[in-house]
């Protein structure tokens, strides 16, 4: 998230009850890197997985995290882009390069809840697709009331 | 993304307050680029305040690594958050002309819900000696953030010291949707 970029706004929904998925699609491909930033909170402390373009396969994820005083890392989760917990969560997810059709599509991935969780990720979308679609959800339960999701473009 | 403001210190400070921050806005992106006074450790933590409250108000919990292992901590019920080791030091060795590196997040601080915070720092020494975290930070204030005050841990700001605040709104392209 380089601050000499400028974001352009695309989209954002804030809840008005709970909902167990949020979609965007019809995202243009003239930006460099899409922003997604979550700001909410789920039924549950649960990771929250993302389907691109309607693809549920093809990705992969090395992690890190922090919990009280526990930290390990790994792979695994591979469509986890965000863990969100019943306390309000911050995340923001960066989709770089995500229109290219030549290259697999980097996604980068920091989620962080007070005296929950801190957690980074790298993941990584095998596709020569342009990304056009992004549907998140929590791995169980739901997003709760005035969970707000934002997707920002970004012009290099 | 509109830049609302930067300080960059001329001398020694004792605290950074940005304050009114402009309501226009949905989300801030706080930049620091700074450096203690503190001359025992060649890093310190930077501790923000909003709206002038402390109290029991804030919590946090991060991961850092130092290079050769990694750490996760949390903080509940404190008077600030600790951006833990987002700031170097004047410390002995520390190299001149270095000054931590830090990223805040503030999502919806307008709106009448506890506020969330994401961070990213790096309170760096010299070429082998840096510590870096992430971290999420949460002030249980339902008020709309109308300042923020910053301040080192230990001592004072340094000169050369920089701060700058931006402002992200959200909003429509008419194109993407979502449901």
């Amino acid at each position: 998230m380089a601050i000499t970029k400028t974001y352009r706004p695309l989209q954002t929904l804030t809840l008005s009850g709970s909902a167990t998925s949020v979609t965007f699609s019809n995202i243009p491909n003239s930006y460099s890197d899409l922003i997604l930033i979550y700001n909410g909170t789920t039924t549950a402390n649960i990771g929250v997985s993302a389907t691109l373009n309607g693809d549920t396969a093809n990705q992969q994820r090395t992690f890190m995290y922090g919990s009280g005083g526990t930290k390990d890392g790994g792979t695994g989760g591979p469509r986890e882009v965000i863990y969100s917990s019943t306390t309000m969560t911050t995340a923001i997810v960066e989709f770089l390069d995500y229109s290219a059709t030549d290259k697999h599509k980097m996604i980068l991935c920091r989620s962080g809840a007070a005296g929950v969780i801190t957690l980074a990720s790298i993941n990584t979308w095998q596709s020569l697709t342009a990304l056009n679609s992004i549907s998140i959800s929590p791995n169980s339960g739901s997003f709760s009331l005035n969970s707000t999701f934002s997707l920002y473009g970004v012009i290099a | 993304m509109v830049h609302l403001e930067t300080e960059s210190l001329a001398g020694t400070q004792a605290s950074v307050i940005f304050n009114p921050i402009s309501a226009d806005y949905d989300d801030l992106l706080l930049i620091v680029n700074a450096k203690s006074s503190r001359t025992n450790s060649p890093r310190d933590n930077l501790m923000m305040t909003f709206n002038g409250v402390g109290g029991t108000s804030y919590g946090n919990q991060w991961l850092e690594g130092t290079g050769s292992a990694a750490y996760s901590s949390a903080q509940a019920n404190t008077s600030s958050i600790q951006v833990t080791w987002a700031l170097s030091a004047d410390f002995g060795s520390t190299t001149a002309g270095i000054y931590g590196s830090t990223k805040i997040y503030i999502t919806s601080y307008r709106n009448s819900l506890n506020k969330s915070i994401i961070s990213d720092q790096t309170a760096i020494r010299n070429s082998t000696d840096s510590h870096s975290a992430i971290q999420g930070s949460l002030a249980s204030i339902t008020a709309p953030i109308t300042s923020i005050s910053l301040s080192p841990e230990n001592g004072s700001f340094l000169i050369y010291s920089s701060f700058s605040l931006y402002g992200i709104k959200k909003g429509s392209d008419g194109v993407t949707t979502v449901s």
